[in-house]
């Protein structure tokens, strides 16, 4: 009764806040810094897509900390759902009809090209690394669905989750190096013609970086918590997870070279 | 050439790279994280004494760009982190050999270091909510690190905490950026104080507060603590030490620091700053009383710690506190600055001396199997060095003259009554008294008294554990004895950044 009377408290405090904070409005007209990206994004940085432009270059920092986030939360849950145990699976329940298997089979193949397509032309068309590598683990969440045992690539997946986040931080350091200022677009690579497939300088380069990462990640990430058990890719060599060695008597071992001596 | 994203892109590379060199070579994160943090630690010094300078990501000026601005508040946060970093990840190489997952564990150190040094040099407030992203998750991974029941649900409690601060600071930046159009720190700044000059915006207000409740929890500022008892003692020793030295600081205490003094100018008196100042302040009075009683009580040693850093935390935030609400309202600046120092004093302090108190736990804990303190005795014979190590750690923070501690709570004290909050200097004197009757407990019953079975079995930690300890035992006797050599370099020049807050928005746009 109490929690009730609380939370009913609480929702209306929340909703008068939000009365006050509607009163008080947003300006409709764009300020300072929207107005830099809509007038001067296309000739300072020759992205169609005027938010990848944001995304992957005014606020390129940013990003590689969201990408650094999607990492962290993938080692983290392979982290933590490695101590459930493996339940035992029934081969026939686990694997869906002949005809969903052969389905999904012919499908993988169309959506991940179409997940490629998305962040190769995150500069010219909606969408980019982010979208697209989820399209991709989509792709690889059918292959799942349709045979719970199959083994992915896990190689693969460590090689392009950590290789890319990699290239990320290389390719920003080439633009500390060349044009003096981390994650410069400019001097990097030619900016070439507008929208164009080769065009916009480093920022087609880094998002398909990001598509592959995030991709691999949330592949693996779908990988984990379907098995309930760390194949996490990335993280092959200590795919027996971690924890203590010998359990809780840390202090045992010790003991016993005290003893030895 | 300006190296300050060095200090993101260094641990940023080591952290992807670990975890695929480690398919093949297990030792990768073993030799690769003390390299990366030694350079990071020799670059953090090298900063020192550096003028204040700011770099533009991807070249693009602010506020249409993303910027990097090292001054003298965040060169004094760099050199904290980067050398418990050191410290800690040195006394990891032996003591985490018990655990599996090393590469994980490495690979998680260096981004919670990625995160913490991109939060104190970004200028950017959304820039800041993502690299404290980084540095929060990591840290949840890592209490949850040994995989126990325990562990596990220390962890959990962390991170829904944790989740529901970043909540409330993305609600916070939002209604900012809705407010002001732009989210560089020093562009919103000049923005509020020319469009509000010092009266107070509602929707400003709320958003002072979101942002005092989520900085502040994860600072641990009472009523905002309740994850931490649980979650210091759950983690290995070395990320005990630094979730208690430095994550607390760089994710809550200078985050603060940076939106109120820099953002909100709180020190230029904007609307709402007196209030804010007075949050603090009660937030420090809170932290100070209850972290103190809740420690004394406590037999598990790590547990002790994590209480006391709570209060401690509490010194720190009084010092910033009054320093705030004597600028707010118009007071002297002399009476502000010693505040203000003696605040950031006792932050580098705690950096030091917490480190070393949960290092050394960890070292007795790996020599004796246990943290409980009714169980422990007379280690001064077994492990002279960490015995040693203890002593002056705890010596240090229970504000034992001539050790640092006792300087800068003495400094914070004197401020307060200069303020005029006689009320506030008197609990704040007794409660140093407090904290040293709780850490003569732990002398008493870790490093003297009778010996225990389980000690007597004991014997000293390898030199790969018991030399960070050593090296952070002399920084503490360094702090209370060596003012004149770091004070001008390193303090004061964090003191006058943080009072300056029209300098820091020169500084940036120029």
């Amino acid at each position: 009764m109490t929690r009730k009377v609380v939370t009913l408290i609480a929702l209306v405090a929340v909703a008068g806040l939000f009365l006050v904070l509607l009163r008080l409005g947003t300006p409709n007209e764009l300020g300072t810094v929207s107005r830099h990206y809509v007038e001067r994004g296309i000739a300072e940085n020759r992205a169609a897509n005027l938010v990848t432009s944001v995304v992957v270059n005014y606020r390129g920092l940013d990003t590689l900390g969201e990408v650094t986030v999607l990492f962290l939360s993938v080692t983290g849950a392979a982290f933590v759902l490695r101590r459930r145990e493996r339940k035992p699976v029934d081969a026939r329940a686990s694997r869906a009809s002949e005809i969903v298997q052969t389905g999904a089979r012919l499908l993988v193949a169309p959506i991940m090209l179409f997940g490629v397509y998305i962040f190769v032309h995150g500069h010219l068309t909606p969408g980019g690394g982010f979208q697209g590598g989820a399209v991709v683990a989509s792709g690889v969440l059918l292959l799942l669905l349709a045979d719970r045992e199959r083994e992915l690539p896990h190689g693969l997946m460590a090689w392009l989750e950590s290789l890319s986040g990699f290239a990320f931080i290389v390719a920003g350091l080439a633009g500390l190096w060349v044009a003096g200022s981390f994650l410069a677009n400019r001097g990097v690579l030619p900016l070439g013609e507008w929208n164009r497939l080769l065009s916009a300088g480093i920022i087609p380069v880094i998002y398909t970086l990001i598509g592959l990462k995030v991709g691999s990640e949330l592949a693996a990430l779908l990988d984990v918590m379907m098995r309930g058990e760390a194949v996490a890719a990335g993280h092959g060599a200590a795919r027996s997870g971690g924890g203590r060695r010998g359990g809780r008597t840390r202090g045992g071992k010790n003991r016993k070279k005290g003893g030895r001596r | 050439m300006n190296l300050v994203p060095l200090f993101v892109a260094v641990p940023l590379a080591a952290a992807f790279i670990i975890p695929l060199l480690g398919i093949w070579w297990k030792k990768s994160g073993e030799v690769l994280a003390p390299v990366c943090t030694a350079i990071l630690a020799i670059m953090a010094i090298v900063q020192t004494g550096a003028p204040a300078s700011v770099h533009h990501m991807g070249g693009w000026a602010p506020p249409v760009g993303i910027a990097m601005v090292s001054d003298g508040l965040s060169t004094l946060l760099l050199i904290a982190i980067n050398i418990v970093a050191f410290v800690s990840i040195i006394f990891s190489l032996k003591y985490m050999r018990v655990y599996t997952g090393l590469t994980k564990y490495y690979a998680l150190f260096m981004l919670m270091v990625a995160g913490m040094n991109g939060v104190v040099l970004s200028g950017d407030l959304f820039n800041i909510y993502v690299f404290l992203e980084i540095a929060s998750i990591a840290s949840y991974a890592l209490v949850a690190f040994g995989v126990d029941a325990e562990e596990l649900e220390a962890g959990f409690k962390y991170l829904i905490l944790g989740s529901v601060a970043s909540v409330m600071l993305l609600f916070a930046i939002g209604t900012v950026y809705a407010v002001t159009g732009s989210l560089n720190m020093a562009d919103v700044a000049r923005e509020i104080s020319v469009r509000f000059g010092t009266t107070m915006n509602p929707a400003l207000l709320l958003a002072g507060a979101m942002f005092l409740m989520g900085f502040g929890l994860k600072a641990a500022l009472v009523p905002f603590h309740a994850w931490l008892p649980d979650a210091h003692p759950s983690a290995p020793a070395p990320i005990s030490a630094m979730l208690s030295g430095v994550v607390i600081k760089s994710l809550g205490i200078y985050a603060i620091c940076r939106v109120f003094f820099h953002v909100f100018g709180v020190a230029s008196g904007a609307g709402g700053s007196i209030i804010f100042a007075n949050a603090m302040i009660a937030f420090a009075v809170l932290s100070i009383v209850l972290g103190g009683l809740l420690a004394i009580g406590q037999w598990d040693y790590k547990r002790l710690l994590a209480y006391s850093s709570i209060g401690q935390v509490g010194y720190i935030m009084l010092g910033i506190g009054v320093g705030a609400r004597v600028l707010a309202t118009g007071g002297q600046l002399s009476v502000a600055a010693l505040a203000i120092l003696g605040g950031l004093f006792h932050l580098i302090n705690h950096a030091a001396f917490k480190s070393l108190l949960f290092l050394s736990s960890g070292a007795v804990q790996h020599a004796t199997g246990t943290r409980d303190m009714k169980q422990l005795g007379g280690l001064r014979e077994s492990m002279p060095i960490t015995s040693w190590t203890i002593n002056l750690g705890t010596l240090s923070i229970a504000g034992v003259p001539p050790f640092s501690g006792f300087w800068s709570k003495l400094i914070i004290i004197i401020a307060t009554i200069k303020a005029g909050h006689y009320a506030i200097a008197a609990v704040a004197m007794a409660f140093a008294f407090v904290t040293l009757a709780y850490y003569v407990k732990v002398q008493r019953e870790v490093v003297f008294g009778s010996v225990t079975k389980l000690v007597e079995k004991a014997r000293e930690v390898p030199a790969l554990m018991y030399v960070p300890l050593i090296i952070l035992a002399i920084v503490c006797v360094g702090f209370g004895l060596l003012y004149p050599v770091f004070g001008a370099r390193i303090l004061e020049p964090a003191r006058d950044a943080l009072m300056n807050g029209t300098e820091y928005i020169q500084l940036v746009l120029g």
